[in-house]
C-alpha cells in the first residue's frame, strides 16, 4: 500500500505525518458507527438533568464510553463519590491492561506525551495501536498513528455528545442505524482474534456478558471482560505446556514426533 | 457540591486507571501475568462490549426481522474482512434493504 501523506514526486512535504494520516484513515470509520452511541449518551445526559457544564466535565472529564454513560446514570441517581471512585473503578480496570499492552509505544516519549497518550486511551485507540504495534516497529511512527487515531475519535465523540445533549428527548435513533454501533464493536472484535487463545477469550466473554446481563452497574460486563481474559492465558498457558516424553509417540521412520503446537 | 465531588472521582479513577502504566514506564516491571493477561484483553472486551451492545438492541416496531437479516450480513462480513466500513457497510444495507422490502 503506499505510504499516505508521503513527499510527492515535486518534493513538497505532507502537512501530517503519513502514520498520523493513517490513525485517521483508520479511526474514521469507526467513529462514524459510534457516533449513534456518543448521542445517547449525550442525549441521556441532557434527559437526566444534568446541565451543560456537568454534561461537558463528565464528556471531557471521563472521557470512555461505557464509564461515562456509567458515571451519568450514578450522577444522576445521586450517588456520592465514594460509589463512583468504586464503580467506576471496577468498569475501569480493564484499562490498567490497556495501559500495559500499549505501554511500549509510549516508552521514552516526554511525561506530556504520555500523560495525553493515557487520557486518549479508550478501546477502539487501543485495537488500532495493537494492530499498528503488530506490523509497524517504529516506535515515533506507532506514535503518530496512536494520536491520529485518538484524536479523531476524541474530536468526533465530543461533537456526537454535544449533539446529543442539544437534541435531548427530540432525539430517535430508530432504524437501521441502532445496528452501527453493535456492528463496529463486531468488526473490532472479530479483527483480535488471532488465535486459538484469543477466540477462547472472545467466546468466554460473550457468553458470561449475555449470562449475566442486568447486573447492577455493569458487573456483568466487568466479570465477562476478566473470564474471558482468564481463559485465553488459561489456553495459551496449556498450548505452551512442555509436552510430557510419555506423550511422545514413536515416528515409524525413527525419531519422536514433536506435537504440532509445541513445534510451532 | 456532591454533584461535582462525583464527577471528579470519575474523572481521577478514569484517568488513573488510563495513565497508569504508560506514565510508569519503565520504571516499573510489569508482572508476567499482567503482561500475558493483556494480550488477551482486546478479545475479551471487545466481544464482550459487541455482545452487551447486541443484547440491548432496541428494534423498534416491526424491525426485528430486518435488523436481524442486517446483523447476520454484517457478522459473516466481520469474520470474512475483518474490516469496520465493511462490516457496517454491509450490515445496513442489508438491513434497509430488507426493510423496504418488508415495508413495501
Amino acid at each position: 500500500m503506499q505510504p499516505t501523506g508521503s513527499t510527492d514526486s515535486i518534493g513538497t512535504t505532507p502537512l501530517l505525518p503519513a502514520p498520523f494520516v493513517d490513525g485517521i484513515r483508520g479511526m474514521a470509520p469507526v467513529l462514524v458507527g459510534l457516533v449513534p452511541f456518543g448521542m445517547t449518551i449525550g442525549a441521556t445526559a441532557g434527559g437526566r438533568g444534568l446541565g451543560p457544564a456537568a454534561t461537558a466535565a463528565t464528556t471531557l472529564g471521563v472521557y470512555s464510553g461505557s464509564a461515562q454513560l456509567l458515571s451519568v446514570e450514578l450522577l444522576a441517581s445521586g450517588a456520592g463519590p465514594l460509589v463512583l471512585l468504586v464503580v467506576i473503578g471496577i468498569v475501569n480496570a480493564r484499562m490498567v491492561l490497556f495501559s500495559a499492552g500499549v505501554r511500549g509505544v509510549w516508552r521514552g516519549a516526554s511525561s506530556r506525551s504520555r500523560a495525553l497518550a493515557g487520557y486518549l486511551l479508550v478501546d477502539p485507540v487501543f485495537v488500532l495501536a495493537r494492530g499498528r504495534l503488530a506490523v509497524d516497529g517504529d516506535p515515533i511512527s506507532q506514535r503518530q498513528h496512536y494520536l491520529g487515531a485518538g484524536l479523531t475519535l476524541w474530536s468526533g465523540w465530543l461533537v456526537a455528545n454535544a449533539a446529543g445533549f442539544a437534541l435531548g428527548g427530540r432525539m430517535a435513533v430508530a432504524g437501521p442505524i441502532v445496528l452501527a454501533t453493535p456492528l463496529v464493536l463486531l468488526a473490532m472484535a472479530s479483527g483480535t482474534v488471532t488465535s486459538t487463545p484469543s477466540l477462547a477469550a472472545a467466546t468466554v466473554s460473550a457468553l458470561v456478558v449475555v449470562c449475566l446481563d442486568g447486573m447492577p452497574h455493569d458487573l456483568g460486563f466487568v466479570l465477562a471482560g476478566l473470564s474471558g481474559i482468564a481463559a485465553g492465558v488459561a489456553v495459551d498457558l496449556r498450548k505452551r505446556r512442555p509436552v510430557p516424553s510419555d506423550e511422545l509417540t514413536v515416528h515409524p521412520t525413527g525419531g519422536d514426533r514433536i506435537p504440532e503446537e509445541v513445534a510451532a | 457540591m456532591t454533584l461535582w465531588l462525583g464527577i471528579l472521582a470519575a474523572v481521577v479513577v478514569t484517568y488513573a486507571s488510563k495513565v497508569s502504566v504508560i506514565a510508569l514506564g519503565e520504571r516499573v516491571r510489569i508482572p508476567v501475568v499482567v503482561d500475558r493477561a493483556s494480550a488477551f484483553t482486546a478479545p475479551a472486551v471487545m466481544t464482550a462490549l459487541a455482545a452487551r451492545s447486541l443484547v440491548h438492541l432496541r428494534p423498534g416496531e416491526a424491525a426485528g426481522l430486518p435488523l436481524a437479516l442486517g446483523l447476520v450480513a454484517g457478522a459473516l462480513a466481520a469474520a470474512r474482512t475483518r474490516s469496520v466500513p465493511w462490516t457496517v457497510g454491509t450490515g445496513l444495507a442489508v438491513a434497509t434493504v430488507a426493510g423496504r422490502l418488508a415495508g413495501g
